[in-house]
């Protein structure tokens, strides 16, 4: 018989601490799609993908029943619409990212990552269709998410790239003006991008993947707060290695439950299984905030000096965890700090508690980056280059991931409230505490070479 | 001789108190009994034992009664002891996937009656159960057999509505999800029921 408190603790995370699979991503390589007629070459993304995923979503739906843990997203990741868009113009690139949307619906699933490009070491004519034709696609379609690598600890960063996507991303919002810039948040650029992360924006199936994968991303914010929360309860003066003691045994179980649903989606779909990816990825809902954990950990005000170290201690507990439970550990891993879907984190950037600069040093130590931040609509080229910059030499010079998600709201200022809805939540316009001044740097474009310790062969 | 006939079943049923399974067993081992499945709780101060054992020369019923009632130090006429034959039910065991039920709530006369007529009612098959109490609340935790051709989620759903229409919470999930959360083995292997099914 199984122990009853086992039985319990598990029914606890599930019913009251929001312990779900946030996303079952299924990657699809469309590499056999490639064709020199942007029809044919529609028509086969289209089949291939609705061949591949049309089981998905009914799939995951059965085995999250038979387990009682909610699936709450299911998700697909091509592999990178650059390779597709090789020798066309930017009209195919508008049709492939309709048939993507297109098929993204008809397979049921709420997005679509992919419409991506490597350019760490340079831009290849497929590459800067993809990047050119941001503004269109992602104000045109309603699924498709993109993500774009600009640096890399083994290159460097690639400043040319930087400025194009900076400059993309600036016409990307304004052209959804209407949504307040919405369609940049289906877009992240990143230094040292994963080829198997599950998660949205940046989800791509990557050039080292087979022909199709099943990818799991794991949350749980709300039960890593109730752990530590319990912990505190009984032992009033526990010690901050008790905590990360705590939250190391808690990811291990969060884990296990995102790896037994994965792999037996797999297993049905008869697809390999990837990586479980256990990222505490916060929600707008009350009880499933990152802000929460650090609040319990005794920073009741985020954003406050050791705020950092406490990100940093939870990053690398979850970690540990996560890699004791499973030697299929992949992906992002860790902690995000997504401000607007975070109610904690929206609200300390709201009272001035969390400025942008403490958001950047956290993202040194937490597993992406600069996460759904809103900046003001008439935010320069330069200032957006500049921020990119700054935030993938974290990740290159640190040989880790970082990321960069902001929204540039047209017509909106620093202080402004804004509230996309659903997932993607609400929050105040920010800016630099010094938003301008580094033109000519940024401006100068070229190449940042790769660190010393990227020759390390 | 076969098999089964050398093999016995015994149920003892005593207040509770250190030392009864070494008066059991003392008695069993005289014979040279080997205990082949067993199974041991205490419920209200009660020890309950129910056990089988194999002897290569089966001892005959009424000196082996008298030695375990020496042994646990009851009386002749005291209904603590029940032995007999072994039947052998193995094989007739349900086939299907195990489920953990739970059930929480306010406590009410013929509660487990209701739940239990529920599952059999789906032909599913209860193999443990056990109740605690929590405060004014009581759960029961149970480990069943779902037929494999239920629809389980039609199951499930029925399962809390039922329940729910009792004031209850309930949930019914597959026993994996609790043994992934809390015992180490690889997954990528399958949990080691899957393994010992194979």
């Amino acid at each position: 018989m199984i122990d009853s408190r086992d039985v319990l603790t598990t029914l606890r995370m599930v019913q009251e601490e929001n312990l779900d699979v946030r996303t079952i991503t299924l990657g699809i390589n469309l590499g056999e799609c490639a064709d020199r007629d942007p029809r044919r070459m529609a028509e086969c993304v289209h089949r291939r993908i609705v061949e591949k995923a049309g089981a998905l979503v009914e799939t995951c739906d059965e085995i999250s029943g038979r387990y009682g843990v909610p699936i709450v997203n299911k998700r697909l990741a091509v592999s990178a619409a650059s390779g597709l868009l090789e020798g066309h113009g930017p009209e195919a690139a508008c049709a492939l990212a309709d048939t993507l949307d297109a098929a993204a619906r008809e397979v049921g699933v709420d997005l679509i990552g992919g419409f991506s490009a490597w350019v760490h070491g340079g831009m290849t004519p497929g590459e800067r269709r993809v990047i050119d034709s941001l503004p269109e696609v992602l104000t045109r379609t309603e699924r498709v998410c993109a993500s774009v690598n600009v640096a890399s600890t083994r290159s460097g960063i690639n400043v040319d790239a930087v400025l194009r996507v900076a400059e993309s991303l600036l016409k990307t919002s304004h052209a959804d003006a209407g949504r307040d810039g919405f369609a940049a948040a289906k877009f992240v650029v990143f230094a040292n991008m994963p080829e198997n992360n599950p998660f949205m924006a940046g989800a791509v199936l990557g050039v080292g993947e087979g022909a199709g994968v099943i990818n799991v991303g794991v949350s749980g914010p709300g039960v890593i707060k109730r752990a530590i929360d319990r912990l505190v309860k009984v032992h009033p003066g526990a010690t901050l290695d008790a905590i990360a003691e705590e939250i190391k045994h808690t990811a291990f179980r969060v884990t296990r439950t995102g790896e037994l649903l994965g792999r037996e989606v797999a297993r049905r779909l008869g697809i390999p299984f990837g990586v479980v990816d256990l990222s505490l990825a916060p929600t707008p809902h009350v009880g499933d905030s990152v802000g929460e954990i650090y609040q319990s950990m005794g920073i009741a005000a985020v954003g406050a000096p050791g705020t950092t170290a406490a990100v940093a201690l939870v990053n690398d507990a979850v970690k540990k965890g996560g890699a004791f439970a499973s030697s299929s550990v992949g992906g992002l891993s860790g902690a995000f700090i997504p401000v607007m879907e975070d109610p904690v984190l929206s609200a300390a950037v709201t009272r001035g508690d969390l400025t942008l600069e403490k958001l950047e040093a956290m993202t040194a130590v937490c597993s992406v980056g600069l996460d759904m931040i809103v900046l003001p609509g008439d935010v320069s080229v330069e200032t957006l280059g500049g921020l990119i910059l700054d935030e993938v030499a974290i990740g290159v010079t640190n040989r880790k991931t970082t990321g960069v998600r902001v929204i540039p709201a047209p017509g909106k200022k620093v202080g402004d409230r804004l509230d996309f809805g659903g997932l993607f939540g609400a929050g105040t316009v920010t800016e630099p505490a010094c938003p301008s001044g580094a033109e000519i740097f940024v401006r100068r474009g070229g190449h940042i070479p790769a660190p010393i310790h990227s020759m390390n062969n | 001789m076969t098999k089964t006939e050398k093999r016995w079943i015994l149920t003892v049923l005593v207040p509770d108190r250190v030392g009864v399974l070494r008066d059991v067993t003392r008695a069993v081992a005289g014979f040279q009994g080997n205990i082949d499945a067993f199974r041991q709780s205490i419920v209200a101060g009660l020890y309950s034992l129910v056990l089988t054992v194999t002897f290569e020369t089966p001892p005959e019923l009424g000196a082996l009664d008298r030695a375990l009632r020496e042994s646990l130090a009851i009386g002749p006429d005291e209904p603590a002891l029940l032995i007999m034959p072994y039947g052998g039910s193995e094989a007739s065991r349900p086939v299907g996937s195990r489920y953990v039920a739970m059930i929480r709530g306010r406590d009410r006369p013929g509660l487990l009656f209701h739940i239990a007529s529920f599952l059999s009612r789906r032909s599913v098959n209860i193999e443990d159960w056990q109740v605690e109490f929590d405060g004014d609340e009581v759960i029961h935790i149970g480990q069943v057999t779902v037929p494999d051709a239920a629809d389980i989620r039609r199951l499930q759903e029925d399962f809390r509505a039922s329940l729910e229409e009792l004031g209850l919470s309930a949930s019914l999930c597959h026993e994996n999800i609790f043994r992934a959360t809390h015992e180490i083995y690889g997954l990528e292997r399958g949990t080691p029921r899957e393994e010992a099914h194979d």
